[in-house]
């Protein structure tokens, strides 16, 4: 198994456990590989930490600046529509 | 959300983003990018007890925030809208006018960088682990 197909296969299982079993060789790999496995579990508890932050606030400014910058596009897409 | 207005916030956003940082406009499009070039972990350690319970949490904030500016604006983009926002790889893909491969390469980029940073800072060297194991098979996975 190249590195390149390590890789490949890290980011298909982070995203589905069950990607594991489609890939015997990665998953024999993973069982004895404890730098591997370690960094799984970094990966996957960096995106839950990224997951379970609070939404960004947007600056007013920048709220009017894109609802104007919605309505125009919208416009353009739907000329007959009424906003 | 149809993915046509998620195409113009995203667009927006860089901009705005761009505009603030007095960088020239250039497009997020490249090359197809390969997992061969995705740097390899170096510092691989168990993390310490839960990182909300080690640091206060504007703390934890701050090093997330700083972690995620630290990327190149093109990994975090992916990053953002694939593993915050929950996008799917497609509608990634489709927003961004990327290939679905460009989107994996780069999404890889973006964990294995935040993976470093927040491993430095929340990794117990106690277990630190040397990545020295070969992938040495050049046959195909499947």
């Amino acid at each position: 198994m190249t590195c390149e197909d390590m890789l490949k296969a890290l980011n298909e299982v982070i995203d589905d456990q069950s990607a594991l079993a489609l890939c015997t060789e990665f998953a024999d790999h993973l069982a004895g590989c404890n730098p591997c496995q370690l960094v799984v579990d970094n990966i996957r508890k960096t995106i839950q930490l990224y997951k379970a932050g609070e939404p960004y606030p947007m600056p007013e400014a920048f709220q009017d600046r894109f609802r104007a910058a919605l309505k125009a596009r919208w416009k353009q897409k739907f000329p007959d529509a009424t906003v | 959300m149809a993915t046509w207005v998620l195409r113009i916030a995203t667009n927006f956003a860089i901009k705005a983003l761009r505009k603030k940082r007095g960088l020239p406009m250039t497009s997020l499009d490249s090359a197809e990018e390969s997992f061969a070039d995705v740097p390899h972990p170096l510092y691989i350690a168990e993390w310490r007890e839960p990182p909300e319970s080690q640091m206060e949490r504007a703390e934890l904030r701050e090093l997330l925030d700083r972690a995620l500016a630290e990327l190149d604006d093109k990994y975090r983009i992916v990053f953002v809208l694939r593993d915050i926002e929950g996008l799917s790889t497609e509608e990634t893909a489709d927003t961004l006018g990327l290939t679905i491969s460009n989107v994996k390469v780069r999404l890889l980029r973006a964990r294995m960088q935040l993976r470093e940073k927040l491993t430095l800072e929340l990794g117990d060297d106690a277990t630190r682990v040397e990545p020295d194991h070969r992938h040495e098979s050049p046959t195909p996975v499947h």
